[in-house]
C-alpha cells in the first residue's frame, strides 16, 4: 500500500479500546430514548394526582410514537410527508373497529393495524415514491383526503360523522389497564421500547442509507445505496409507527372520529418533529413533549388558545430552524470548528500511521494486474445527445485493471458525460458498456456498484451534513465483494474497521466525527476519493479530482492513486492538471467534440499534432 | 350533466385564481405557503364586514382587500424573509402553518365560532345559456378570472416585467447578477398571491359559507389543480384546476356527494402515477 502519506498528524494515535464503560454507554445509540422514556416515566409519577395532566400526559405519550415513526421518513430520509394522519387513523380505527365491533384482543388488532398500515404504505410509495418532493407532499395529501371520504363513505363499518364510542381498555394477557396511570404507564413502555428500536435502527445500515439519500439522492446512488428500496422503507416504518401511536391513540381517549384524523394533526406532527430536532428520536419526543404541553397551557387562556399555538409554531420554526436537539448540535459544531483555531497548527509532515502498516500487512499482496479476475471495462462505440447536441459520438475507452488511464479534452468534450454513462447515471443512445466481458449498459447506479465500479463527482457531492465517518460507512455498507469472500482484499477489515482503514488511507483520520460542510476544500476532496474506495472497488472513475488543489496536495492525491493502481485497481482519470496526467497516467485518451482523437502513452499524445491543436496548444 | 359542468367551470376558475396565486409564489421563491388557504379566508370575512356589517358597494370592497391583503403579503414576506432566501422549504411550510392558524385565531375572536352567509353580489335572477343557468355571481367570478388571466399573459409576454420574472424563477442568482431586483420580486410575489387569494375568497364565499375552513377547502383543490396541469406552469394550473373543478361536481351529481373527495383526489394520485409531472410539466433532468 502507500509507502508514504500525507497526514496533518503524524502518526494519528488509534482510538483508544479500552474506554471505560460509562462512556461507551453514553455513545449507545439506546441510551438517550431510554434516559428520555424514564423522565417521562417519572412526570407520569408527578402528575399521576392530576387527572387533566394524566390525561394529557398518556395522549402525548401515544402521539410520540407517531413523531418517532415520522422522523424516518421525514427527519432521517427527507421526505417532505402530510400523510401522519392516515395512518394514524389506519390504527386508530381498526382498533376501534376490530376490538369493539369484532371484539379482538386489543393486541392482535394493533397489530393488524400496524400491517394494514405497512401494506398501504407499500402500494403507495410503490406508485408515487417516484415523483419529486414537493409532487410527494401534496400525494400524501391526497392520501389523507381519500382515507378522511371513506371513513364518512363506509358509515355502516366507520360510524361516519358520529364516529366510534366506548373503545375498550388495552388489555394483554388478561391484565387489562383499564385506569388511567396504567394506561400512561403503558404507553411510556411501548413509547420507549420504538423510540430504542428506531434508534438503534437509525443507528444502523437503514438508518445511515436514509440519511444518505436525504442528503444526495445521486451520491447515494453511486455509494451503491437502492435509492428507491430506501425511500419505500422509511415510508413504511413511518406508517407502522402511525398506526401503532394511532391504536394507543384510541385506547387512550376511547373513541375516534374522523376530526381526530384530519390534516391538522399531521401538520402538527411535522411541527413536533421541526421544533424538537428533526433527524433525531429524542428531538421527535421532545418535540411533541413540548407542543403538547404547550397546547394544554394555553387552552387556560380561552380564546386566545388557538392564537398562542400558532405564535409558538411560527416562531418556533422561525427562531430555532433545526430544533432544540439540532440547536444544540450545531452548538457542538461550533465549538468543535473553534477549539481548532487553539490547537497547536498542525505540521505538514510525511508518515506512516500504525494502522497503515497494518493495512500493508494485511493486504494479501496479490496484484490483479493483466489477468485480474474481473478483465476490463471499456466503452464501445457510445453515442450520446441531449436534445440537440451530440456530447459523444462513438467513443470507445478501455481501461485495463492496474492501470491508471487518463481522459483529457477540452472543457464540454464529452469527459464528464463519459463518466456518468460509465457509472450509470445517463443510459448510452447507442453502444455498449461491459465490465469483464459482462454488459453493464443497462445496470442502475447502485447496481453497478456491487460490479465493481466507483466515482467521485466533479463538484464533489458529499453528505454534507453526515461526519466523515459516515460519508465512507455509506459505501461501506455495500461494499463489494462482500467481505470475506474470495476476491476481497481486505478478507478480514469489515465494519467500522474497515471505513477506519480507508479514512486513515487518506490522511484523514483526525477528522473523522467532523461533519463534511465543515471541512476544507483539501479535505473534502480526500473524503470524496475516501468514499469511493470504501466501495472497495475494481474500477474507480475520477472526474477532476485535482482541481483546486495546492501542489502539495496534487503529490499526495497522485501517491494515493499510485498505490492504488498497484492494488490492481484500474482508473479513469479525468483531469485537467497535465502535470498530474503526465505524472501517473499509463494510458492517455483525448476527447474533442464528443470523438476520441488520440489514445495512447503519455509521451506520444504530448507529441501528437491532432492533439496538440485541439487541446494542449504549444508552450 | 351540463349544468354540472358548467357550474364545475366556474368553481375550477375560482380555483384557478387561487392556484396561479400559489404557483407564482412558489416558482419566484420556492416557498410553499401554507396560510395561502387562511388569506383566502380572511378575504371572504373582510368582505362579509365591508358588504354586509358596513354595506359598501361591492367594487369598493374588492378594492379596500386588494389594499388590506398587500398589506398581509408584505407582512408574510417580511416575517419570513430569512427563511425564503436561505430555501429552507420545510421551515417556511411550518412557519406558515403557524401563520395560519394565528389567522384563524384573530378571525374566530373577531367574528366568533359562528359560519356567516354572505349574499350574491348582485341580486338578480340567472342568465340562462344553452339551457343552463348562469348566476350573475358566477359570471363575475369568470370575468375576473379571464381579466386576471390576461393580464398575466400580457405581462408575461410582453412586458420588461415578465421577463424579470421568468429570469428570477428559472435561476435567482444568475437573476440577481444580471442586476435583476431579486427582493423586489419576491416581495412583489407575495402581495400577488395574497390578493389573488383574497378576492378569491370574497368572489367564492356567497356559494359557500364564509367559514373559518373555507380556505383549507379550496386551497386544497386548487394546488390539487396546478399539480394536475404540472407544478410550476401558469397555463397548466389553469387548465388543472378547471379539470378539477368540473371533475369535483360531475362525481358529485353524477356519483354521490361523499365521492366528492375521494374522486378529485384519486384523480391526482392516478394522475402522478401515470404522468408522474402533470400535463404541462417538464422533466427536471439534474446536472451533475
Amino acid at each position: 500500500m502507500a509507502e508514504t502519506t500525507l497526514t496533518a498528524e503524524p502518526g494519528t494515535a488509534p482510538r483508544d479500546p479500552r474506554r471505560s464503560l460509562v462512556a461507551t454507554a453514553i455513545h449507545r445509540p439506546e441510551t438517550p430514548p431510554v434516559v428520555v422514556g424514564l423522565l417521562l416515566l417519572l412526570l407520569v409519577g408527578l402528575v399521576s394526582g392530576d387527572g387533566r395532566w394524566l390525561g394529557t400526559t398518556a395522549l402525548l405519550l401515544a402521539l410520540a410514537v407517531g413523531t418517532v415513526g415520522l422522523n424516518f421518513a421525514q427527519g432521517a430520509a427527507g421526505i417532505f410527508t402530510l400523510g401522519t394522519a392516515a395512518f394514524l387513523g389506519v390504527g386508530g380505527y381498526s382498533t376501534a373497529i376490530l376490538t369493539t365491533r369484532y371484539e379482538w384482543s386489543p393486541l392482535l388488532a394493533a397489530l393488524a393495524g400496524a400491517a394494514l398500515a405497512a401494506v398501504v404504505a407499500s402500494v403507495f410509495a410503490l406508485l408515487t415514491l417516484r415523483v419529486s418532493e414537493i409532487y410527494l407532499a401534496i400525494a400524501t395529501l391526497a392520501l389523507v383526503q381519500i382515507f378522511g371520504g371513506m371513513i364518512l363513505a363506509y358509515d355502516g363499518l366507520t360510524g361516519g360523522v358520529d364516529g366510534i364510542p366506548a373503545v375498550p381498555a388495552p388489555a394483554l394477557f388478561g391484565f387489562a389497564a383499564d385506569e388511567l396511570l396504567e394506561l400512561a404507564i403503558l404507553n411510556v413502555v411501548v413509547m420507549t421500547v420504538l423510540a430504542v428500536g428506531a434508534a438503534v435502527v437509525l443507528a444502523a445500515k437503514p438508518g445511515r442509507s436514509f440519511r444518505a439519500v436525504r442528503e444526495d439522492h445521486l451520491a447515494a446512488a453511486g455509494c451503491g445505496v437502492r435509492v428507491n428500496r430506501t425511500f419505500n422503507l422509511s415510508f413504511v416504518l413511518a406508517a407502522v409507527y402511525g398506526s401503532i401511536a394511532g391504536s394507543l391513540f384510541a385506547h387512550t381517549i376511547a373513541f375516534v372520529d374522523p376530526t381526530a384524523f384530519n390534516l391538522d394533526i399531521s401538520v402538527i406532527a411535522i411541527a413536533m418533529l421541526v421544533i424538537g430536532g428533526s433527524g433525531s428520536v429524542v428531538g421527535a419526543i421532545l418535540g411533541t413533549v413540548l407542543l403538547q404541553v404547550a397546547a394544554e397551557v394555553v387552552t387556560e387562556f380561552k380564546g386566545f388558545s388557538n392564537l398562542l399555538f400558532g405564535l409558538v409554531i411560527l416562531f418556533g420554526a422561525l427562531v430555532s430552524p433545526r430544533g432544540v436537539v439540532g440547536g444544540a448540535h450545531d452548538l457542538v459544531d461550533r465549538v468543535q470548528v473553534l477549539s481548532r483555531f487553539f490547537r497547536r497548527p498542525a505540521r505538514v509532515a510525511v508518515a506512516r500511521t500504525p494502522r497503515q502498516r497494518d493495512a500493508v500487512a494485511r493486504d494479501p499482496g496479490q496484484s490483479l494486474n493483466g489477468a485480474g479476475p474481473v478483465g476490463v471495462l471499456e466503452a464501445t462505440d457510445v453515442w450520446k445527445a441531449f436534445g440537440g447536441v451530440k456530447a459523444l459520438q462513438g467513443v470507445d475507452v478501455r481501461v485495463e485493471p492496474g492501470q491508471i488511464h487518463a481522459l483529457i479534452g477540452p472543457n464540454g468534450s464529452g469527459k464528464s458525460t463519459l463518466i456518468n454513462m460509465l457509472s450509470g447515471l445517463y443510459r448510452v443512445d447507442r453502444g455498449d458498456i461491459r465490465l469483464g466481458g459482462r454488459s453493464i449498459g443497462g445496470l442502475r447506479t447502485a447496481d453497478r456498484t456491487t460490479t465493481g465500479l466507483a466515482r467521485t463527482y466533479q463538484n464533489g457531492r458529499l453528505f454534507k451534513e453526515l461526519s466523515v465517518f459516515e460519508n465512507v460507512q455509506v459505501p461501506g455498507d455495500h461494499r463489494r465483494p462482500t467481505p470475506g469472500a474470495v476476491g476481497s482484499r481486505w478478507p478480514g477489515v469489515t465494519g467500522r474497521a474497515w471505513a477506519e482503514l480507508v479514512i486513515d488511507f487518506v490522511g484523514i483520520t483526525h477528522l473523522e466525527s467532523t461533519k463534511a460542510r465543515l471541512l476544507g476544500f483539501g479535505n473534502q476532496r480526500r473524503v470524496e476519493l475516501a468514499r469511493a474506495i470504501a466501495l472497495d472497488p475494481w474500477f474507480l472513475l475520477l472526474d477532476e479530482p485535482a482541481a483546486g488543489l495546492s501542489g502539495m496536495e496534487q503529490e499526495a492525491l497522485v501517491e494515493k492513486l499510485r498505490a492504488l493502481s498497484g492494488l490492481g485497481m484500474g482508473i479513469l482519470l479525468v483531469e485537467h492538471s497535465m502535470n498530474v496526467v503526465m505524472d501517473v497516467a499509463d494510458t492517455v485518451t483525448v476527447l474533442d467534440f464528443g470523438k476520441v482523437i488520440g489514445c495512447g502513452a503519455p509521451a506520444a499524445i504530448r507529441a501528437d499534432r491532432k492533439v496538440i491543436d485541439a487541446y494542449l496548444g504549444v508552450s | 350533466m351540463l349544468q354540472a359542468t358548467i357550474n364545475g367551470i366556474v368553481l375550477g376558475g375560482a380555483y384557478a385564481l387561487v392556484a396561479i396565486g400559489f404557483v407564482v409564489l412558489f416558482n419566484n421563491t420556492k416557498f410553499f405557503n401554507f396560510a395561502h388557504g387562511d388569506f383566502l379566508t380572511m378575504g371572504a370575512f373582510l368582505g362579509y364586514s365591508f358588504v354586509v356589517s358596513l354595506k359598501l358597494a361591492w367594487p369598493l370592497a374588492i378594492v379596500l382587500i386588494v389594499v388590506a391583503m398587500t398589506v398581509m403579503g408584505l407582512l408574510t414576506e417580511l416575517l419570513t424573509r430569512q427563511v425564503v432566501s436561505r430555501r429552507a422549504l420545510l421551515i417556511g411550510a411550518i412557519a406558515t402553518l403557524g401563520l395560519g392558524l394565528v389567522i384563524r385565531a384573530v378571525i374566530q375572536m373577531t367574528y366568533g365560532p359562528v359560519d356567516l352567509y354572505l349574499p350574491p353580489l348582485v341580486d338578480r335572477p340567472a342568465v340562462r345559456v344553452f339551457g343552463a343557468a348562469l348566476s350573475y355571481q358566477q359570471l363575475i367570478i369568470v370575468g375576473f378570472v379571464l381579466v386576471v388571466l390576461l393580464v398575466l399573459y400580457w405581462i408575461y409576454q410582453h412586458t420588461f416585467v415578465g421577463l424579470v420574472l421568468k429570469a428570477t424563477a428559472e435561476d435567482p442568482t444568475a437573476a440577481q447578477i444580471m442586476g435583476v431586483p431579486t427582493a423586489l420580486v419576491v416581495r412583489g410575489s407575495f402581495v400577488g398571491s395574497a390578493v389573488l387569494a383574497g378576492v378569491a375568497g370574497f368572489l367564492v364565499a356567497p356559494s359557500f359559507s364564509v367559514s373559518l375552513l373555507l380556505g383549507y377547502l379550496i386551497v386544497f383543490k386548487a394546488v390539487v389543480g396546478s399539480f394536475v396541469g404540472g407544478f410550476g406552469s401558469l397555463v397548466g394550473a389553469v387548465v388543472g384546476a378547471v379539470i378539477v373543478g368540473v371533475a369535483e361536481v360531475n362525481a358529485a351529481y353524477l356519483v354521490d356527494a361523499d365521492y366528492r373527495n375521494i374522486a378529485v383526489y384519486g384523480l391526482l394520485i392516478l394522475l402522478f402515477i401515470v404522468r408522474p409531472t402533470g400535463l404541462f410539466g417538464t422533466k427536471l433532468v439534474e446536472k451533475v
